[in-house]
């Protein structure tokens, strides 16, 4: 009975918050496997959380180092009793501030700065999403050590899940007291896409060492691209590029980003008549407000021109990426077949609109036929636009 | 199809709509800059298609309307803007209704 295990502060706790398909659970084993690794006994728990999305888990686990008696440890994290908070996503880890379990005097708290958006960040009709500066500020004040990087960015580089790069966060962060090595072999030892997880785990504990500053957001908008394909074609988008070079500075990005979605829904021609719109404009601009007027014209031009329409939808449903998304996301092997149902309800109006101007406008204005047309178009469709080559036809031909 | 998608009823429906959205303000912005550039932003609550795109259209139409009431006044710009954050916020258009009712109250 003299083996009392009672310092508690050798029991290390860490508390590890992912949402479904994140890996929480792989990162739970390979930690629990690194501390009995390391001849430290521990123990996990999982406590399925209902989140305002689809069920963020808390991972819980303590561990200390084997003193021949069994420790025993407890099942749920308790606020202000945290040693190391990991969480695989921004709002998470501003959760988990807000529950209390990052405290200023031992939480270490590990964190992917990327974003998955609530449900409640969605239905705003604006835009909803969340300000991240809040949650970074109050890591800040909260933590006694933060580590916040695009955990997601460096996981995905690299070909493996967010798992792997958290636990390199982790390694880097040396808040437990196991070496490099001993992380690695854990990865070795659970078989499954090592070399890709190695990888990741490498660039996390980099991304980590290397800077304090965060991973800069790779600007899309404004970068000049060189687009490939029939020289006649080049050329004439070059022609377009140079006439945005000539623009004043402020409207050139926006111009650019325009023409960009402009030829991507219709053609070159198209874009080149948006171009001469903001041209006219910018001309009579007033220098001294900056171009705004021009600027939010840029913008909200190329979206007004860049309309949903029934061709753009089916477009857009129809491009060979989003079945690659989506076999991906399903997580289908190519020698899977995948079976894809789409959703359509189209409006009277949309039929209508998607007809000749003349013939469209004779519907609308009949009585009869527009109230026909309703009634057949209320119930709403299905399509399988996976394989049957008539349905996939059906959506492909409206583009 | 996207080969004739210029000669389809849609397309004269949205180039009438962005003609008369973009005249509009480049008429206001010779008098008051600012309110130009706000009329430019509330093509913002126009988006999607079939009943989304209806309910922005409408929001739209009755942003724009208020306009006239506001006309002469150097604070239009800030009550367009007003009206517009209240559309974009309220999915029952509570907000934006409230809004047009305090402008009437002044105006």
């Amino acid at each position: 009975m003299n083996q009392v295990f009672n310092s508690s502060e050798k029991i290390i706790k860490i508390a590890i918050l992912a949402v479904g398909g994140q890996g929480g659970g792989v990162l739970t084993n390979w930690i629990v496997d690194l501390a009995e690794r390391n001849g430290w006994a521990a123990q996990s728990t999982a406590v399925a959380g209902v989140a305002q999305r689809t069920g963020a888990t808390i991972y819980y686990i303590e561990m200390a180092q084997s003193s021949g008696v069994r420790p025993i440890f407890a099942l749920a994290p308790a606020p202000g009793d945290v040693d190391i908070l990991i969480s695989a996503e921004l709002m998470e880890a501003g959760r988990a501030i807000m529950r209390g379990f990052v405290t200023s005097d031992r939480t270490t708290l590990i964190a992917s700065s990327h974003r998955m958006l609530a449900v409640s960040e969605k239905i705003v009709p604006g835009n909803g999403i969340a300000d991240n500066s809040d949650v970074l500020k109050a890591a800040q004040m909260s933590a006694s050590k933060v580590i916040i990087k695009d955990l997601d960015a460096v996981a995905r580089e690299n070909g493996s899940v967010i798992s792997s790069s958290l636990f390199g966060a982790l390694a880097a962060s040396n808040a437990l007291p196991f070496s490099e090595n001993s992380y690695k072999n854990t990865i070795r030892a659970s078989g499954k896409g090592i070399e890709a997880s190695l990888r990741s785990f490498t660039a996390a504990i980099q991304c980590v060492e290397q800077t304090d500053e965060e991973h800069p957001p790779t600007a899309v908008i404004g970068s000049r691209i060189s687009p490939i394909g029939k020289t006649s074609l080049v050329s004439r988008w070059n022609s377009l590029a140079n006439r945005i070079d000539k623009l004043p500075l402020q409207i050139r990005d926006m111009a650019l980003a325009g023409i960009k979605k402009l030829v991507d829904f219709q053609d070159l021609d198209y874009a080149g008549e948006y171009l001469a719109t903001i041209e006219t404009m910018a001309h009579s601009d007033n220098p001294d407000e900056n171009y705004e007027f021009t600027v939010q014209a840029a913008k909200y031009l190329a979206n007004a021109m860049a309309y949903d329409d029934v061709i753009r939808v089916a477009d857009l449903k129809t491009r060979s990426g989003r079945f690659g998304r989506i076999q991906q996301e399903i997580g289908a092997t190519p020698e899977q077949l995948m079976a894809l149902t789409e959703y359509m309800h189209p409006r009277a109006s949309e039929i209508c609109a998607t007809l000749p101007r003349s013939i469209g406008r004779w519907i609308e204005s009949s009585k009869a036929l527009s109230s026909w047309l309703e009634r057949r178009c209320i119930k709403g469709r299905r399509f399988e636009s996976h394989r049957c080559i008539i349905s996939f036809y059906f959506t492909y031909s409206a583009v | 199809m996207k080969r004739w998608r210029r000669a389809l009823l849609r397309h004269e429906q949205e180039l009438k709509h962005w003609s008369l959205w973009l005249d509009l303000a480049n008429k206001h912005r010779n008098e008051n800059y600012a309110l130009g550039v706000e009329i430019l932003k509330c093509r913002r609550l126009i988006k999607g298609y079939g009943d989304t795109h209806a309910r922005g259209q409408s929001k739209f139409d009755q942003v724009l309307h208020m306009l006239q009431p506001l006309e002469g006044r150097q604070d239009a710009a800030n009550w367009i803007a007003r009206l517009r954050e209240a559309a974009l916020k309220d999915v029952d258009g509570s907000k934006l209704e409230g809004t047009i009712k305090t402008i009437h109250s002044f105006v």
